[in-house]
């Protein structure tokens, strides 16, 4: 294993030592920029009661480059598509180096109670939120009882 | 377009600016000045940045009216670097600064904030209710700089302090050194922000944001500020690059060499004097230490251009400051596409300046296109291209039948799944034959067979009876209109196709060749500024190529006519040319390259003069107003 940042050892540390609740984070051993993810599926949304897996990779160039990060649990909803990629700001043109693992997985939690349909990444899914929202909370609710358990 | 375009939306919350040094301030009134002119300049460099609105003004044809009298109507232009870009920027922002008294920098990034429409900003400014809150929501602190921004960084030893990016802190014993930009105390390690700012200059952002994100702090650097971190990191890679460089071997000076040699600086060698002698291969006695000095004249002259080219990276890439200005020039240019095209060619940095037309009715590009006119220009690199649609040269393809041959391509591309293969079968004795070169003359190896590479005809019958180039209507056919037109394409695309892929294999003979003459100049003393007549024939020769190539697509529009004969037959001729100069270059034994400077050169006026007078003549089609109308009615060119 190559030398790693004193910054990921850190943000590490903390995040085994101090974590968020509902999320927990663990790197690989034969791997530390490379994070299993478990996030619960905030209370009052669909994804209520549901775990969520996700994997979280560090680049070389981060923190100058935002983590990569995808779901692997299968979710309904309109800016998260098929493959587990996430369409959210602060992973891409809003990244700065000073945000971390924490805050991103923390915005992502953010993202499953408040879904915006109107910047998908998922066509489909966000046209049935918008036009057909209690059946799309229906499904969303179905996937989570099926594949986030 | 990054982000740093869009407007601001209001800061969630502005309590991430913190209005400090306010008091500190009170001096500042004086503008501040930066010294941003020195910053993205090269010294060495004395181009039209130097001499601006005298630098020369070039035409995109060579002359204004062809031999058949008709006007060209030529664009007038100019070479200017992407740094000259800057300068005029500068009196931009300037003006700004007069109206407003805000800090240049300031004043820079509200430019930026509107792509440059100075009135939108001005009218937005003005009509804000509040000044400081309109400032701040463009990520602007209001407050003037203070006469020295160097205190932006500063050296911190107290252990409680922790960057926010590398999580590294300072001890009593290891100071670090921290900047905030001077409206927000945002502070992170000089490293840190230094890399930041790096990475956002790749991406080719402008108006960065300050990187603190718990609340997103909005507030944007401005070039002052820019500019310490610049100068800061400036020295600390001169340290880190001197400490390299004295481990490294030293490069020879022009004394050392002559020094080597025991040639005390009043001898007959002079780098200066080489350089003017055109003709000396005729002095064939050359001593041996004179060839040993060639060799050296051209390591010599190789290694300063490679050390002129890394000068212009670093300079480029490695200063913070330039490259940012680099990126504005870039930006500019997209925005101001009437005016400054950048160079299309990939990595080149030259930006065309328009000035107007050499004529008496065109007004705009678009009058000129509808004259079906190519305003080809080059750049102070001599990469040609069109400042019409910016592609590479299209002569005699005027932009908006380029545009139509390349839909039709791809249309039709898939239907016929027309595949050109780089093999063919001799036509006597079926042996498979390379296209090794971009001459459409083969020879095969086994039965010695001249023919034609296009139709696999006899060589002998394209010499004095050249059919080769021209299709030839099949009347006796009963074949289909659709059918015939889909021959039509074939044809011309088949053309098109082999000239594309003859300026490919050009381009690899050529290759070949350069390297030959390398090992010449190494073994039998030819120095360098005598073998160096070949790359104007090299350049010559592929720019005809892509001449013959858009003459096909062009062709195909044209309908049966008189002067549809013209053209053939001045494209007949060019094509000659083409053929018998790319021939050279394939069969002259490397050794004899220096004798044959004469042929070669002979060979490539002559082609440079068929070349002028086949473009002459596909702008002569169109003097009849008819034609031109008719032509475009039938295509639909708007
Ligand atoms: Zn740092
Ligand atoms: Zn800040
Ligand atoms: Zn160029
Ligand atoms: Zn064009
Ligand atoms: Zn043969
Ligand atoms: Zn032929």
């Amino acid at each position: 294993m190559s030398s790693l940042p004193k910054r990921i050892i850190r943000e590490t540390e903390r995040l085994i030592s101090d974590p968020v609740p509902g999320i927990t984070a663990t790197p690989h051993e034969e791997n530390l920029r490379y994070f299993d993810v478990l996030l619960d599926g905030p209370s009052g949304s669909p994804y209520e009661n549901g775990v969520f897996k996700l994997e979280l990779f560090l680049p070389d160039d981060y923190p100058m480059a935002p983590p990569m990060v995808r779901f692997l649990t299968k979710i309904y909803h309109p800016n998260i598509d098929r493959l587990g990629r996430i369409c959210l700001d602060v992973l891409k043109n809003n990244w700065s180096p000073a945000l971390q693992i924490r805050t991103i997985l923390l915005s992502i939690q953010a993202l499953l109670s408040s879904p915006n349909p109107d910047d998908p990444l998922a066509n489909e899914v966000a046209d049935e939120w918008k036009n057909n929202h209690d059946k799309a909370i229906q499904t969303a609710r179905e996937w989570t009882a099926q594949y986030a358990k | 377009m990054t982000d740093d375009d869009e407007y601001f939306e209001d800061f969630s919350d502005n309590s991430s600016i913190e209005l400090s040094g306010v008091d500190e301030d009170v001096l500042g009134n004086e503008l501040s000045s930066v010294d941003i002119s020195d910053s993205g300049e090269y010294e060495f460099d004395d181009g039209p940045g130097n001499t601006d609105s005298s630098s020369e003004i070039l035409y995109s044809f060579y002359k204004s009216r062809t031999s058949g009298g008709i006007p060209t109507h030529r664009l007038k232009y100019r070479n200017i670097a992407l740094d000259d870009i800057q300068k005029e920027l500068e009196k931009d922002v300037k003006k700004v600064q007069n109206m407003l008294q805000l800090d240049y920098g300031k004043c820079l990034n509200l430019l930026l904030q509107y792509s440059w429409n100075e009135h939108k900003m001005l009218d937005m400014y003005m009509n804000a209710p509040n000044h400081q809150d309109y400032l701040l929501k463009n990520g602007i602190y209001e407050a003037k700089f203070p006469e020295d921004l160097s205190r932006l960084i500063s050296t911190e030893t107290d252990e409680n302090i922790l960057c926010g990016i590398c999580y590294c802190g300072p001890t009593k014993d290891e100071p670090m050194n921290f900047f905030s930009m001077y409206g927000c105390k945002h502070k992170f390690c000089t490293d840190c922000y230094i890399q930041y700012l790096k990475n956002k200059n790749e991406s080719g952002s402008m108006a960065i944001e300050c990187p603190f994100a718990d609340p997103k702090c909005h507030l944007k650097i401005t070039i002052e500020e820019l500019n310490v971190l610049s100068e800061y990191n400036n020295k600390m890679e001169e340290k880190h690059f001197y400490h390299k460089k004295q481990e490294e071997c030293n490069l020879l000076s022009e004394e050392q060499i002559k020094q080597m040699y025991k040639l005390d600086s009043d001898s007959e060698f002079e780098f200066d004097e080489q350089l003017d002698v055109e003709d000396d291969f005729n002095n064939t006695v050359k001593t041996k230490e004179k060839m040993k000095i060639d060799e050296l004249v051209y390591d010599f002259h190789t290694i300063i251009q490679q050390r002129e080219r890394e000068e212009i990276d670093k300079k480029r890439n490695r200063t913070i400051i330039s490259k940012y200005w680099y990126n504005i020039g870039s930006r500019y240019c997209t925005i101001n596409t009437k005016k400054y095209k950048h160079c299309p060619s990939p990595d080149c940095d030259n930006v065309v300046q328009f000035i107007g037309f050499d004529s008496d009715i065109v007004a705009n590009i678009e009058e000129l296109k509808r004259l079906l006119m190519i305003p080809l220009v080059r750049c102070k690199s001599n990469h040609q291209f069109c400042f019409g649609c910016n592609e590479t040269a299209h002569a005699p393809c005027p932009c908006k039948v380029v545009q139509l041959w390349k839909i039709k391509c791809e249309d039709d591309s898939e239907t016929l799944n027309w595949i050109q293969t780089n093999t063919k079968d001799c036509p006597r004795c079926h042996s498979l034959i390379e296209k090794n070169g971009g001459c459409n003359h083969m020879t095969c190896k086994s039965c010695t067979y001249n023919f034609c590479w296009i139709c696999l005809g006899d060589w002998t019958a394209h010499r004095n009876n050249y059919r080769c180039d021209k299709y030839v209507p099949n009347e006796d056919s009963d074949v289909s209109k659709v059918r015939e037109s889909l021959e039509k394409y074939m044809f011309y695309f088949n053309h098109f196709n082999n000239q594309r892929i003859s300026h490919d294999k050009d381009k690899q003979i050529l290759e070949i060749f350069e390297n030959k003459i390398k090992e010449l100049q190494i073994n039998s003393g030819v120095s360098w500024i005598e073998s160096v007549f070949y790359k104007e024939c090299v350049n010559a020769l592929l720019e005809c190529r892509e001449s013959l190539k858009w003459s096909y697509a062009f062709l195909f529009y044209i309908p049966n006519c008189r002067g549809k004969q013209l053209i053939e037959t001045a494209q007949w001729q060019l094509s000659n040319k083409v053929e018998q100069l790319s021939r050279l270059f394939e069969d002259v034994e490397i050794g004899d390259v220096i004798k044959k400077k004469p042929m070669f050169l002979t060979i490539k006026s002559s082609m440079v003069t068929a070349q002028n007078v086949f473009l002459e003549t596909c702008i002569d089609i169109f003097a009849d107003k008819h034609t031109l109308k008719d032509f475009v009615q039938r295509w639909n060119i708007k």
